[in-house]
């Protein structure tokens, strides 16, 4: 028995994912021989060494919505990448890791080919990227059981799941081919990720993924992490510090990515992390620890000056989730902070040296041509926080209604009229100036107000994909 | 290769006798039909070339037409619903478009549902099954 664990393409990133290693951990504890590489970057390095940009991009794009019009050649080229990577490693059971839906066509592929070339592997889905559907009704793991393209689909801890199911330690594992699921209790004192199969010299920002906790403490209306993750659970702040010092130990990398929701979800145990952090780099001033994050922006009452002090001593870039500038549409999104509350973070952020990435939606339900005017001019009034602290700005695309979140379950309240159910872009507001065209027209004219003003202005490929789309 | 053709068979006066022959015009398959959908497996070499050869149909009597309405109501034809190459299915859309039907009077009429005799030539000028499915998308 060998298995092989591979994190699927197509991701945008120059860290390493870090699902691959941390499921590596947990099987070779429960004595399984495998093999854990991040064949997105692997696959993101061999495509930038043999492809032009534009060729990359058509490469992207068709991986993205199978679009037309692509050298099939270059296609069956990627696939044929990834399927020989893997089988390099002659696997007998092999599990796919998807983190977004942006690896779905890719997955697909691969599974035809690997079992063509070998029908006896075994296959095994899973993560997030299986479940968040663009436009299929069925999940991909539903899809591809049916059409025999794989053998399981994991939902929920594949960390606990996938020992289980290789080993067929019970009859029936909850969250294997279904949807129900249990989480794990405590994400305490579990064996840290092992990135030792990886290929660090392949990214160009050398940092390690961490998870300090799954789930979320917000309950914001466009998102469905609850649909993934029912409960918060966090792990406590010695002991993500004790996997930092221990991955630091191991392989010299100083800086650290943390996958979850927000690390400042529990606001005692980040302090007590901070701490630790800020003590550990007072004391080792040539071997300093650094670690970003996506981060909650709270009160004052909540985030005293010493906090940020602390904060500053080891972070790196805290990530926002700030979605709307408008304080009225932010409230409506569930987000819990005043602009008051805002603009002390971003205060304490630029006095301490912080750097901060905010995450602006574009055309939010509530979102109107005064709100779209109100930001344009907030970009303007705020120059002075260009790139201290706000060193980017990124629009995540217009708003997209995804099934399981709390505008598509009140859509009728709301007035919202989907195009179609499944990750709409389309949607428009019955009787009111909040249609796709419009929205479109908004993200334009925010960020190009965001670019005049100085700010950095980033969006990933996929949103520009899916805008390309809208626009046809 | 594997390919499994799924074929809707309507019956006037009989089925239509299908034969189907590869690159090199040897006989692969020559499936006998029951009414309603039947399934036909064929392992082939690729690249190939598939001709599926309809005969059998006699055109003044196995189409049967209502006097009154002009509407067909009975009549001698195949249809290919559904294609799975190698285990993984075509694009339906794309079935309906793939195929031309070249009839016995040379007309050439494009569609998967075959209503006369004549030869339907379907090329696979592939390496392997994977350059099939990434040449049918819809």
């Amino acid at each position: 028995m060998k298995l092989l664990i591979a994190s699927v393409p197509w991701t945008d990133t120059q860290s390493p994912l870090m699902a691959p290693a941390l499921l590596k951990t947990m099987c070779v504890n429960a004595g399984i021989p495998t093999v854990a590489f991040d064949l997105n970057q692997e696959f993101l390095h061999y495509v930038r060494s043999k492809y032009s940009i534009e060729e990359q991009k058509n490469l992207q794009k068709f991986f993205y919505n199978s679009s037309k019009n692509i050298e099939r050649s270059q296609i069956k080229d990627c696939i044929n990448f990834c399927v020989d990577r893997i089988l390099f490693h002659n696997p007998t059971h092999i599990a796919l890791s998807l983190l977004s839906y942006t690896s779905q066509i890719f997955c697909e592929w691969i599974c035809f080919k690997l079992k063509i070339l070998n029908p006896n592997i075994k296959l095994i889905i899973g993560g997030a990227g299986v479940f968040s559907t663009l436009e299929s009704k069925n999940n991909l793991g539903e899809k591809l059981l049916k059409e025999k393209q794989i053998n399981y689909f994991i939902k929920g801890d594949g960390d606990i799941t996938l020992p289980e199911l290789i080993l067929k330690k019970h009859h029936k594992i909850k969250g294997v081919n279904e949807s129900n699921w249990q989480q794990v209790d405590n994400l305490n004192n579990q064996p840290f990720p092992d990135y030792s199969d990886y290929k660090f010299n392949l990214y160009k920002k050398k940092s390690i993924g961490i998870v300090g906790s799954r789930g979320c403490v917000r309950r914001c209306t466009f998102c469905d992490i609850h649909e993934h993750w029912k409960k918060y659970q966090w792990r406590n702040g010695e002991d993500i510090f004790k996997e930092l010092v221990w991955h630091n130990k191991n392989t010299g990398i100083r800086k650290f990515k943390f996958n979850d929701s927000l690390i400042n979800g529990n606001h005692i145990e980040f302090k007590k992390l901070m701490k630790l952090l800020a003590e550990h780099n007072d004391a080792n001033p040539t071997n300093t620890l650094h670690w970003s994050s996506f981060f909650i922006f709270r009160p004052q009452s909540q985030i005293t000056e010493q906090d940020w002090i602390d904060i500053s001593k080891s972070a790196e870039i805290l990530t926002v989730g700030i979605e709307s500038l408008d304080q009225d549409v932010r409230f409506h999104m569930g987000k819990k902070f005043t602009n008051k509350d805002m603009h002390y973070c971003f205060d304490m952020c630029a006095k301490y040296k912080i750097k901060v990435n905010v995450l602006l939606i574009v055309g939010y339900v509530t979102d109107t041509e005064l709100t779209n005017r109100n930001t344009i001019r907030w970009f303007d009034q705020n120059k002075h926080y260009v790139n201290a602290p706000i060193f980017g700005v990124s629009f995540g695309g217009t708003l997209g209604i995804l099934p399981g979140t709390e505008i598509y379950r009140k859509q009728k309240e709301l007035g919202i009229v989907l195009n179609n159910e499944q990750f709409d872009h389309n949607w428009s507001l019955k009787n009111q100036n909040n249609t796709p065209t419009i929205r479109l027209r908004w993200h334009r004219e925010q960020s190009d107000a965001c670019k005049k003003a100085g700010f950095n202005v980033t969006s990933l490929v996929d949103n520009f994909l899916l805008m390309e789309q809208m626009m046809q | 290769m594997k390919i499994k053709f799924k074929i809707k068979t309507n019956e006037c006066n009989g089925f239509f006798v299908l034969k189907i022959l590869d690159k090199d015009m040897k006989t692969i398959a020559n499936p006998k039909f029951r009414n309603g959908i039947n399934d036909c497996n064929l392992e082939l070499l690729l690249p190939n070339c598939l001709h599926f050869h309809l005969s059998g149909k006699n055109h003044k009597r196995d189409t049967i037409v209502d006097p009154i309405s002009k509407k067909i109501i009975k009549d001698k034809s195949l249809q290919i619903l559904d294609i799975e190459v190698d285990g993984k299915r075509l694009n339906k859309n794309r079935i309906a478009k793939m195929f031309t039907l070249e009839t016995e009077d040379k007309n050439k009429i494009n569609s998967a549902y075959w209503g006369f005799n004549g030869c339907v030539k379907w090329s696979l000028d592939y390496t392997d099954s994977l350059e099939l499915h990434l040449d049918n998308l819809e």
